[in-house]
């Protein structure tokens, strides 16, 4: 198991309809296994080497909101994450875009594959 | 490794994807990653930083795509993709209908109703109402089932929508959205039990 940190950088509304995250994964140990993601981050059913599994938790609406997807079913967010090793100490910046949630909601829950969810996370 | 942003070409129908080679990294301590050799396979050229952090550009890939959007609930029992033209309503079936059984409860009224709601306000032309099942059972079993699933539905959405025209399908299990089997041959109840469901298709009126 190889201890991880989550960073969150910033949850922002880019038009009406994208939320875009941006965050940071620490592999916090000091001489100890490097962190290869692999599918680790990608959604639940069929993950792929991405981050698509990262969503937006609106609680009092009993909303989930997902990745972006294009036609082509790949994700709008890091991928390619079968050729990433995160070594001790250090971090790897990653994004997704997520659908938006209306814009009289203003603070969501991040959920992230494998982390807790971070709550009340302020929309900017 | 940089991350690269898609740019937008329109508002939200096509997007480019630039540099998705090895697309996550540190700035300020890069990550190591596999996609080294490949970057040296590719040379160090053209557009390229010179370290200490730099972004580097090490491929373009473009593409040009719809963009889906998905909304489920919590529980993930209703799901919502949409895109510019369409908007796609999967309800699991699990929610809807006991075992084996094609008769909706009382409890779901309050689904259906928010479903036909939608309709009422956003559907565009007839909407196709399609029921799916597992892979457990028989072929002739379970496109029966599905058809009978999908009609309950309609039926219900109807009656709270009726200026909408309806069409009905049963897929049986032809039509997976999940594996039914995990990769050792076991049983995947989590997948089988995405399977089992409703969608309700429609296109967005402008």
């Amino acid at each position: 198991m190889v201890p991880l940190r989550l960073d969150v950088r910033s949850v922002k509304r880019l038009d009406g309809d994208t939320i875009e995250v941006r965050f940071t994964i620490t592999n916090t140990s000091e001489d100890g296994p490097t962190f290869e993601p692999f599918k680790s981050l990608g959604e639940p059913v069929s993950p792929k080497y991405d981050v698509a599994g990262v969503a937006l938790i609106d609680r009092p609406h009993d909303k989930k909101y997902l990745t972006l997807v294009g036609s082509d079913d790949v994700c709008l967010c890091s991928g390619d994450l079968n050729a990433l090793d995160v070594a001790p100490g250090e971090s790897a910046s990653m994004y997704a875009d997520v659908t938006a949630p209306p814009a009289s909601v203003d603070k969501v829950d991040l959920t992230v594959p494998g982390f807790d969810p971070i709550v009340g996370l302020e929309i900017r | 490794m940089s991350t690269r942003r898609p740019c937008r070409t329109t508002a939200a129908l096509a997007v480019m994807v630039l540099g998705t080679l090895g697309v996550v990294g540190s700035p300020a301590k890069p990550a190591t990653a596999h996609g080294r050799d490949r970057d040296r396979d590719r040379g160090q050229g053209q557009g390229q930083g010179q370290g200490n952090g730099e972004p580097r550009v090490v491929a373009i890939k473009r593409r040009t795509v719809v963009i889906v959007r998905r909304v489920e609930s919590i529980s993930g029992d209703v799901r919502t993709e949409e895109t510019p033209k369409q908007v796609q309503v999967t309800l699991a079936a699990d929610v809807l209908f006991a075992f084996d059984r094609a008769d909706l409860p009382p409890e779901t009224a309050a689904r259906i109703a928010e479903v036909a709601n939608e309709i009422e306000h956003r559907a565009k032309g007839p909407v196709a109402i399609v029921g799916h099942t597992d892979a457990k059972g028989s072929a002739a079993y379970n496109a029966d089932l599905s058809l009978r699933r999908a009609t309950a539905v309609r039926d219900a959405l109807a009656a709270k929508a009726p200026g909408h025209r309806f069409t009905v399908a049963g897929k049986g299990a032809t039509e997976p959205v999940a594996p039914n089997q995990k990769e050792d041959g076991s049983d995947d109840p989590a997948g089988r039990a995405r399977n089992r469901r409703v969608t309700i298709t429609y296109a967005r009126r402008a």
